[in-house]
């Protein structure tokens, strides 16, 4: 067992050094294999079961958001519009044509964070701003879609030049989110102006999330950068966690662990992340609750648990 | 008082991130740096740290001395390093304004160049001759030396009133080398230098292009030799200042070089005019021939250079510890931005030693090997458990020597225990097998090693088996602790890496590299007050050994046959070190008659010592015969990837077939029969011989039953 724990934590230390913005320096691992103390009922070996799980977890740092939040622009967003100015001129190479219509329509979009101005979808915004060199005047707040210059009880779209909404989030779990989105605004939208093109660009976004956006929602169009597939899910038959066997990793042992403690942690439907996610993933300004509450987890009145890689929750008054 | 420790705090500058606290504080690594070529000039000169033997790195490399002169090292010997440091951009930092007086009181002047610059390998084919490569390749040098001396003369003496006044005389002397055609010749040393430069640009369009036009176009305006040993001889004849001065060339990375552009700079080593000389700075596998195009001489050692091994030199140097210390107190105190004057340099070199936690001194290693007393609280170690099983399989196959039943493995286990010295207990169990090996009665023997347990204890073991005994296995015997119980190897303190570095102070400071990242990962804050911990040094070491393995793998076929060899080689250590009678101690190193061994196996064998994975250790007597065989050692970074001890004591004499199974892939498949047999003979309960019962698979003794090596 030591030997593979030492190997295991070579491999976090590398990950730490390069990636992980040295998050997880040794101290703090193990207090946090400390939380992992056999009384859970789970057996002796938690401890290495819960390196493991550490070795393969997924950081996103602040190099790498931002990477991600160009490709999102380039790829998600501008390619496409290129693509149809091309088509629509008969496949012109003319790029003083493309760039003067391309302007044309990136003037007439504006670009909106999911959640509230705190959340981490507008966190963001400011990011892609700065990493696309984009004006600031195409950043609005949700608010600002509407006016009611009418007086109440009228609603309108506050500038009709717009054609397209671009709404940019971090993370897409379960698809919760998206939906309420769809509901509260994106409904109202299309009904002012249905043909604007209203969009969900998510950087990260589970399939089922992505889908349920994409079947259920009013969005023209729902895209992700990072599609997690069910290989991502920690204990699912295609996790790729397990592919390559380790005598000492018993697969059911560490998702017992994690329920265990989970269900001390949380609502036993989440005891493995949001909605039975189970990720293990983070990012530079905070990890979502759909990551294993193990890695997370940080309070101290409901349990006393050290995390790893600590959430800042959203409280909610 | 560890003053290194007072001088730490630039290591922990944190970088924060725009979100504030979520980075945490990222610490620069003093030792990053490992090479000579990834330091600027100013770098090489605050870094250096001068050996204190002899005359120093002056004396041993002898920049004065108009014999040419091969540097030979293995990477990381400091072979840049030192030749860096006697080019003129590092005069010219050591002297500042007054820089002619010192390169006169330095009696040489330092052109430095890398042959990797050349792209050496775009001299040949694309559709010419050999024979005309060979000459455009010896004008593209001569452009090339004469451009990189006449700039290095001009930065020194250019401004001055005795260039001014005999410029006119040397140009015109120089011109008269450069055959121009009808151009006009220039009229200053700046205008033969934009000369040589353009012509240099016009050769290199032609060698680039000749690979598509399937031309070469040159026209060659300088006879090889002309300029470069013309202008040092047109500049000291006319320049006072530099009258007496040798214009030492300083050809670095010469590996680089194929054969027959090396052929070139050898001619130009055995026409050596005054005032110039050379120094060659190679790899050890570098130099691929000594021939000349002087009606195909060959330079001679003695005779047309002299060679400086660096490594070998270092190694063997008592110095060395000193010197190492004294680098990296001066790479700390450089990083921190301490000014360090050279007693301040020398206490913090020896303070050095108090920033790497080592084992407490104790009585029979107590204190070390504590941690085994408390891991096995309660139940039986694993060395018994191990010493059990064998003893059982020797009753078994009746092959334990005065054990009948099986309560008498109770009996001994018991005799053998010393439960506060774990170490004095794997004594006892090797002496038990040392015994059983030479099939002695065991119930008898492990009585008298409890006896002797028992005087050695309480001070009566002075000259006694047990005593010498121990002596001469104690590490091995730790060594096998660790292994027993999980433990990583001990590689501990900054002797310890000195030795591991093996005469390479780049080794040395890839190991320190590692450790300060492990320590700096483990929270620790290495040189700053508390020692760097045992646990942070053994896996710093033992990432820097892994780093050295992957470093050290060839590209091709034969760098495969090395890597495969070495591989096979550390295999066989490693199961000989942890046998439970091994027959050398500490083994590290093998000794051959190699004359006997097949092409293949000596080739490859040559090539691994080249490139400094064996290290030749000179030569053993043969113990049966009068033979003088060949000596190597595993190099000492690769040690702790197979466990193995860093120190040379036992030698493990191979036999010509054994070193074929190591190193010849058309015997490869002999190599695990012929290492099984080896070490069958050191494990119990056999030892190598056939067991009585049938059905039991150890210990065939096929090849060397009449060779015993206790």
């Amino acid at each position: 067992m030591e030997p593979l724990m030492r190997s295991l934590k070579a491999k976090i230390k590398t990950l730490n050094e390069t990636i992980w913005e040295s998050r997880a320096r040794e101290p703090a691992i193990t207090e946090w294999l400390d939380n992992f103390a056999h009384s859970s009922g789970a057996g002796p070996d938690e401890m290495v079961h819960a390196l493991f799980l550490l070795s393969n977890f997924m950081y996103f740092g602040d190099r790498e958001i931002r990477g991600l939040l160009k490709a999102l622009y380039r790829d998600v967003y501008r390619y496409p519009i290129i693509e149809s100015i091309r088509r629509g001129h008969h496949d012109t190479l003319d790029s003083g044509l493309i760039d003067q219509h391309y302007k044309a329509q990136l003037r007439a979009t504006r670009f909106l964070g999911v959640g509230n101005p705190s959340e981490s979808g507008c966190h963001l915004l400011y990011y892609f701003r700065q990493e696309n060199h984009l004006p600031k005047d195409l950043f609005i707040h949700t608010h600002q879609i509407f006016t009611r210059r009418g007086g109440a009880g009228s609603m309108e779209l506050r500038d009709t030049d717009v054609t397209r909404y671009i709404f940019i989030d971090d993370f897409c779990g379960s698809g919760k989110q998206g939906t309420e989105y769809s509901q509260d605004l994106v409904e109202d939208v299309k009904k002012l102006k249905p043909e604007a093109f209203v969009a969900y660009y998510v950087l990260f976004a589970t399939a089922r999330g992505i889908n349920k956006v994409k079947d259920e929602t009013k969005f023209d169009s729902a895209r992700t950068i990072y599609e997690l597939d069910s290989s991502f899910k920690c204990f699912s038959a295609e996790s790729r966690y397990f592919r390559k066997a380790l005598p000492e990793i018993d697969p059911a042992f560490c998702e017992r662990m994690c329920k265990l403690y989970g269900d001390k942690m949380v609502a036993s439907k989440h005891a493995l992340g949001y909605d039975d996610s189970q990720l293990l993933i983070g990012f530079h300004h905070n990890t979502p609750d759909n990551t294993l509450p193990v890695i997370w987890f940080d309070e101290p009145d409901r349990l006393p648990w050290k995390p790893i890689f600590r959430r800042y929750p959203k409280l909610e008054w | 008082m560890n003053l290194i420790a007072c001088h730490g705090n630039r290591f922990f500058g944190a970088i924060r991130s725009s979100n504030g606290d979520l980075m945490k504080g990222t610490t620069l690594n003093p030792f990053n740096i490992t090479k000579a070529v990834d330091f600027s000039d100013q770098e090489i000169n605050d870094y250096w740290v001068d050996i204190s033997s002899g005359s120093g790195f002056t004396g041993m490399a002898k920049p004065t001395s108009p014999m040419p002169m091969l540097i030979l090292g293995g990477k990381g010997s400091g072979k840049t390093h030192l030749m860096r440091y006697f080019s003129y951009p590092l005069q010219r930092i050591r002297y500042g304004q007054d820089v002619l007086a010192g390169i006169k009181k330095d009696r040489y002047i330092g052109v430095y160049l890398r042959c990797s610059s050349l792209n050496s390998p775009r001299f040949r084919e694309k559709g010419q001759k050999e024979e005309m490569w060979e000459e455009v390749f010896a004008y593209y040098m001569e452009l090339w030396l004469s451009q990189l001396m006449l700039s290095t003369v001009m930065s020194a003496v250019g401004g001055t009133s005795e260039l001014e006044d005999r410029e006119g005389d040397i140009v015109k002397e120089l011109s008269d080398l450069i055959h121009l055609h009808q151009q006009t010749p220039p009229a200053t040393l700046s205008g033969i230098n934009a000369l040589l430069r353009d012509l240099q640009r016009e050769l290199d369009g032609a060698v680039n292009n000749s690979a598509i036009t399937r031309t070469l176009p040159v026209h060659i305006a300088v006879t090889r030799g002309d300029l470069v040993f013309g202008i040092p001889r047109a500049i000291e004849a006319n320049v006072s200042s530099l009258r007496g001065c040798l214009f030492l060339y300083l050809m670095d990375e010469f590996e680089n070089l194929s054969e027959v552009q090396q052929k070139y700079v050898n001619t130009l080593l055995r026409d050596r005019k005054s005032p110039c000389s050379f120094k060659i700075g190679a790899r050890m596998y570098g130099i691929r021939t000594l021939s000349t195009y002087s009606a195909d001489e060959d330079n001679k050692e003695g005779s047309e250079f002299e060679v400086l091994r660096l490594d070998a030199i270092l190694r063997e140097n008592q110095n060395y510890e000193e010197f190492a210390k004294r680098l990296i107190a001066k790479r700390l105190a450089e990083f921190n931005r301490i000014q360090s004057g050279p007693a301040m340099l020398d206490a913090n070199a020896k303070s050095l030693s108090e920033c790497f936690e080592e084992p407490a001194k104790s009585e029979f290693s107590a204190s070390e090997t504590g941690y085994v007393i408390k891991k096995y609280s309660g139940r039986e170690r694993p060395y018994f458990k191990d010493l059990r099983e064998h003893l059982e399989r020797g009753l078994k196959a009746k092959a334990a020597p005065g054990m009948r039943q099986t309560t008498d493995i109770e009996k001994i286990v018991q005799w053998l225990k010393c439960p506060n010295y774990p170490v004095l207990e794997k004594a006892n169990i090797f002496f038990l097998y040392q015994d059983w090996r030479s099939k002695r009665n065991l119930l008898e023997a492990a009585r008298k090693i409890a006896d002797e347990c028992d005087s050695y204890l309480n001070g009566r073991g002075k000259g006694s088996r047990y005593e010498e005994g121990l002596l001469h296995w104690k590490a091995d015997l730790l060594a096998q602790l660790c292994r027993d119980t999980d433990q990583p190897q001990r590689y501990v303190g900054f002797s310890t890496f000195v030795e591991i570095s093996s005469g390479l102070p780049r080794n040395l400071l890839i190991v320190l590299k590692h450790i300060f990242a492990w320590a700096t990962f483990n929270g620790e804050r290495p040189f700053q007050g508390t020692p760097i911990s045992m646990r942070s040094q053994q896996a710093g070491v033992s990432e820097a050994s892994e780093w050295f393995y992957q470093d050290a793998k060839m590209i091709g076929r034969e760098g495969q046959l090395v890597m495969d060899g070495i591989n096979r080689l550390g295999t066989l250590f490693r199961g000989i070190r942890f046998s439970e009678k091994p027959s050398e101690c500490s083994c590290s190193s093998f000794s051959s008659d190699v004359s006997k061994s097949s092409e293949t196996a000596r080739r490859v064998l040559d090539l691994a010592e080249k490139w400094s994975l064996l290290i030749g250790v000179g030569d053993q007597p043969d113990r049966n015969t009068d033979r003088i065989d060949r000596k190597y050692q595993l190099n000492r970074m690769l040690a702790p990837r197979w466990d193995l001890s860093i120190y040379r004591r036992g030698v493990l004499a191979l036999t010509p077939r054994e070193l074929d199974a190591v190193f010849d892939p058309q015997h490869v498949k002999e190599f695990d029969k012929l290492a099984e047999t080896r070490v069958a003979r050191m494990r119990a309960p056999f030892f190598g011989h056939a067991p009585r019962v049938s059905g039991d698979m150890m210990g065939n003794l096929t090849l060397y039953g009449d060779q015993d090596h206790d």
